[in-house]
């Protein structure tokens, strides 16, 4: 029977002999692990690039007051990339779940078709959502385009949902009850942030003034583009994203707007892409 | 033995449903071509597909290509040869066209006298080197729409090994950055040693591997069969597109059943099946009476052995999903309908229509209109339920699930707006089993869409159809065809789209007649009976029972309707040439017919005339058209004996007028001219016979 914490444990020990650098999570709000630079930024570089860590991952939409058994407005995702991605990803990827104890041959793991796409961040690839017993526990990912950019490197991105692979092992209905460690459970951990937070997306946001914020946001980044700033830009466009899921989840957002501000944040993401793409090829970031 | 089978198995990771069997169809295709060009004979050949293979066998491969033979003709002798018999410039210039040998020239003797032959023998080569050298290009060939990149190569999904045998000899070949081998692996890669490309498929099998996709199916439906106990079913014939996914989802597919708590059969059942199908990707059973009981099954890859914990593990997450939609629908059922109708409001529409509340209106408003023309007794119930069909669209329960649309309205409007079982405003979203409101509803809706965006300038063209508009166009016409009433499209057009310009509403006309061809086309009744339909178009059920009523009396009795559509196209080719001639229509005057047979063909005309019209008007179309056959006779004594373009103006223009009249009659049908001859109308009829029975 394994704790949430030591699913963590297992799978950072994994993939660090798998040779991915453990990483930590960025201290922005964000609805990916995908969008920590670890990933985003990272696989623009040249060369080999890998990487695992634990991302807190936020979607106001799926809120659901802390009391559904399943659905979290932020849940936790353990996230490998991979680049270029290796000849034995899937093989990689199985071994992963034997070291947390899943039994291949007895478990029914299924590969099914799944294209992922993040369209604000102007990326896309070809997967599939693995299941396990019927679980959706993983989102495995051969990266085709970022920034709206062909990846010259294909990579390979696995994103694992962590309160799921945990609700697997111990067994349980719901994931409050899941054991964090072995004296304190999830629910004890999260529950209140689960329903303040549901109350204060759902019913208290102030959409007009975030959607101003997004505004702000915005002008930074043409600014720091301007100023060949791709790093503190890319921060902006986090939190121009985070805010603009908050006002959606309160249903602030008529289509056109909605597509409008999708688009713009794919073409923000594509000019601070490009603005990376030169200044780490050019030699100017510290590797 | 000089013959072989051959295998060639691409492993690869696990492929998306619909490119498997189209994958290894055109690995297949490409490799019999491949051995038909190389002059390499064989028996036949077999293709494989599961989730992670795409394999052919080719047998009774011959070991080595054919032997062949080239002869080209060059200049004459005089001019090929200068002193010593060296080659002279033009005999070089011909070997060198032709990349042959100077040694393979010979001089032969031609009517025209000696000429220069180039007799080049290509001898025959070894299969084996043949493969060895071009298979990788021939599995580069197949080219697919949908692909993706890894390192250097693009395919639907990677593909990760390579099996390539001739007999039991496994042919080293580099493909896809790969070494091929006899290996060929399983679920975990582990390998799996293929002994020859005869045993491939037993090999497999052993390893609990059903490489072939009718197999598995085989398998699946029985274990689907066996998994739960009368009085319990599996109601299978709806389940096709769940059976064909899992097909292609597992490669060893065993079926298992299980409960669930029977507290969420509060939630409708219809919520409940779409969790289960579209998100579980499980079977539900129903029980004796055809209801939702609270057990499914669920169908795993492999081995059953552990079936009682990957059972609560399914269990587990099919309850948690009832969960979710427990809530969805516990805050959907605080509103009533009708108090989602402000709602629609915030939802923008494309097109003509600023959000879905003035397209609701707007729908709510001609529906009335329709209801009035074509179901007047039924305008209360219509004008309640027209206005409402989006109404659920702001609702949780379809924002989770958009197949609810129309399904969550009904169960919301139940008991208050409509009564219980009264189907009405589902039937006229998903347009199953219409009934004359729900058409009238739902032809209201599919005509503002279309109107919406033609009107806007927005029409889909061959590639390209964005908003789904074919798909539009093809209600109505579902609508048109299966309701209990005629509706006339023109009539409709006026009640309609009285607010666009008559240039939209000709054009969505049109759109509406293309898609109708294709429909009538698709309807195995011949395409030239629908061809002749097609004309009929402006009420399409009308269309399409004359339509049928062609295509059966075709079938039943082929010479009489060769022998009417002969004397149709006779009766339209004489007033063709009359026209052309510049002879002006008439009307038949009785007094004027002299001859027996025209006074005949007068009287059968008249009798028939009415008994047409009146099977018409009763929509009785066989019977119109066997009436109509019943003109034969005359006709033709009508055609042999009397001469229709007679000196006398007056004789002449009153036959031709009773001529005029028999080919209006005719043109109640359609356009028989569009009906092939005798001989290729059989042929048409029987490749008809045949794409029905695929």
């Amino acid at each position: 029977m394994k704790n949430l914490q030591e699913i963590i444990l297992k799978l950072s020990s994994y993939w660090a002999d798998a040779g991915c650098l453990v990483a930590q999570p960025y201290d922005v709000e964000k609805g990916a692990g995908t969008f920590n630079p670890m990933t985003f930024l990272k696989i623009f570089t040249k060369g080999v690039w890998r990487a695992a860590y634990v991302e807190p991952s936020r979607r106001p939409q799926d809120g659901r007051y802390g009391e559904n058994p399943f659905r979290l407005y932020k849940h936790l995702q353990f996230q490998v990339i991979m680049k270029p991605a290796p000849e034995d990803s899937r093989l990689l990827y199985l071994k992963s779940l034997s070291t947390l104890g899943i039994d291949l041959k007895k478990h029914d793991i299924r590969f099914l078709e799944d294209n992922w796409e993040s369209p604000s961040l102007g990326a896309w690839g070809r997967g599939w959502e693995v299941r396990c017993d019927g679980l959706e526990i993983t989102q495995f990912t051969y990266f085709q385009q970022a920034g709206g950019l062909d990846l010259p490197d294909v990579p390979v991105e696995l994103t694992y949902g962590l309160e799921r692979i945990a609700m697997f092992f111990a067994g349980k209905k719901s994931v409050y009850d899941v054991d964090w460690s072995d004296n304190v459970k999830y629910g004890a951990v999260r529950r209140e942030e689960e329903r303040q937070f549901s109350r204060y997306y759902f019913e208290l946001v102030p959409k007009d003034e975030l959607l101003e914020i997004c505004e702000f946001y915005g002008r930074e980044i043409d600014k720091l583009i301007n100023a060949k700033l791709s790093l503190p830009a890319y921060d902006c466009l986090l939190n121009f994203s985070h805010l603009f899921n908050v006002v959606d989840a309160r249903g602030g957002l008529d289509h056109t707007s909605r597509t409008a501000m999708i688009k713009r944040m794919k073409n923000y993401a594509n000019s601070i892409a490009k603005l990376y793409i030169e200044q780490t090829q050019a030699g100017n970031e510290t590797q | 033995m000089n013959k072989c089978d051959f295998l060639v198995e691409l492993w690869t990771e696990d492929l998306p449903v619909p490119v498997q069997e189209e994958g290894a169809l055109k690995i297949e295709s490409a490799l019999t071509d491949f051995f038909k060009r190389q002059k390499i004979s064989f028996s036949e050949s077999k293709h494989f597909s599961s989730p992670r293979r795409l394999a052919v066998v080719v047998f009774n491969v011959d070991k080595f290509s054919k032997p062949e033979e080239t002869v080209v003709k060059g200049p004459p002798a005089s001019l090929s040869f200068v002193e010593n018999g060296q080659p002279s410039a033009a005999l070089k210039g011909f070997v060198k066209k032709y990349a042959g040998d100077l040694a393979d020239v010979r001089v032969r003797s031609t009517d025209k006298g000696e000429y220069v032959f180039l007799e080049m023998r290509k001898p025959r080569r070894d299969t084996e080197d043949i493969i060895r050298s071009n298979i990788a290009e021939v599995l580069y060939s197949v080219k697919f729409e949908k692909t993706m990149r890894w390192a250097k190569y693009s395919f639907p999904r990677p593909v990760r090994n390579l099996v390539v045998m001739f007999g039991r000899k496994s042919l080293r070949i580099s493909c896809f950055g790969i070494n091929s081998s006899r290996m060929s692996r399983g679920f975990i890669a582990e390998n799996i040693k293929i002994t020859s490309p005869a045993e491939y498929e037993t090999n497999l099998k052993r390893k609990r591997i059903l490489a072939d996709k009718l197999n598995r199916k085989d398998t699946l439906l029985k274990e689907l069969q066996g998994a739960v106990r009368k009085p319990y079913k599996i109601e299978i014939e709806k389940m096709e597109n769940l059976v064909d996914e899992t097909v292609g989802t597992c490669e060893h597919p065993r079926a298992l059943a299980c409960d669930f708590n029977e507290k969420y059969l509060d939630i409708p059942a219809e919520f409940l099946e779409s969790t289960l199908v579209s998100n579980q990707k499980c079977f539900p059973v129903v029980d004796a009476q055809g209801n939702l009981a609270d057990k499914f099954v669920l169908v795993i890859d492999g081995d059953s052995s552990n079936a009682k914990s990957v059972k609560a593990n399914y269990r587990r997450c099919v309850e948690a999903r009832f969960e979710d939609t427990a809530f969805f629908w516990a805050s959907d059922r605080k509103k009533a309908l009708t108090d989602y109708y402000d709602d629609l409001k915030l939802i923008n529409c494309q097109g003509k229509f600023k959000n879905l509340y003035e397209k609701a209106e707007r729908v709510g408003k001609d529906a009335v209109k329709i209801a009035r023309e074509y179901a007047p007794d039924e305008e209360k119930k219509i004008s309640l339920i027209a206005k409402l069909l989006y109404c659920d669209i702001p609702t949780k329960m379809v924002a989770e699930f958009p197949d609810m649309h129309g399904i969550a309205g009904q169960y919301l409007a139940e008991g208050t707006l409509l009564d219980k079982g009264d189907k009405t405003l589902r039937e006229a979203v998903t347009l199953f089993n219409l009934t004359r409101a729900s058409s009238v509803c739902g032809l209201s809706d599919r005509l503002n869409t279309l109107k919406s965006f033609f009107s806007s300038g927005i029409s889909p063209t061959t590639s390209k159809d964005p908003y789904g508009l074919k798909k539009t166009a093809d209600e109505v016409l579902k609508i048109a065809v299966s309701s209990d009433i005629y509706f006339d499209l023109r009539k409709l057009f006026l009640l309609v789209f009285d607010d666009v310009s008559a240039e939209v509403s000709q054009n969505i006309l049109i759109f509406l007649k293309d898609r109708f061809s294709v429909y009538l086309e698709k309807a195995h009744i011949g395409k030239d009976v629908a061809a002749m339909a097609i004309d009929k178009y402006e009420v399409p059920k009308k269309c399409l029972a004359i339509a049928d009523a062609l295509h059966e009396y075709r079938g039943e009795d082929p010479e009489s309707f060769g022998r009417i559509v002969q004397t149709a196209k006779r009766a339209d080719n004489i007033l063709k040439q009359a026209r052309a001639k510049g002879i002006k229509k008439a009307a038949v005057k009785e007094e004027l017919f002299y001859e027996n047979e025209e006074k005949n063909l007068f009287k059968e005309l008249c009798g028939t005339k009415d008994a047409v019209y009146e099977k018409l008007s009763k929509n009785d179309y066989s019977g119109a058209l066997k009436d109509l056959g019943g003109l034969k006779k005359p006709l033709d004594a009508f055609f042999e004996k009397v001469m229709i373009m007679a000196k006398d103006e007056n004789i002449r223009d009153n036959r031709l007028a009773l001529v005029g009249e028999v080919s209006v009659l005719f043109s109640a049908f359609g356009k028989f001219s569009q009906i092939l001859g005798t001989s290729s109308a059989c042929e048409a009829a029987q490749t008809d016979k045949k794409s029905k029975m695929q």
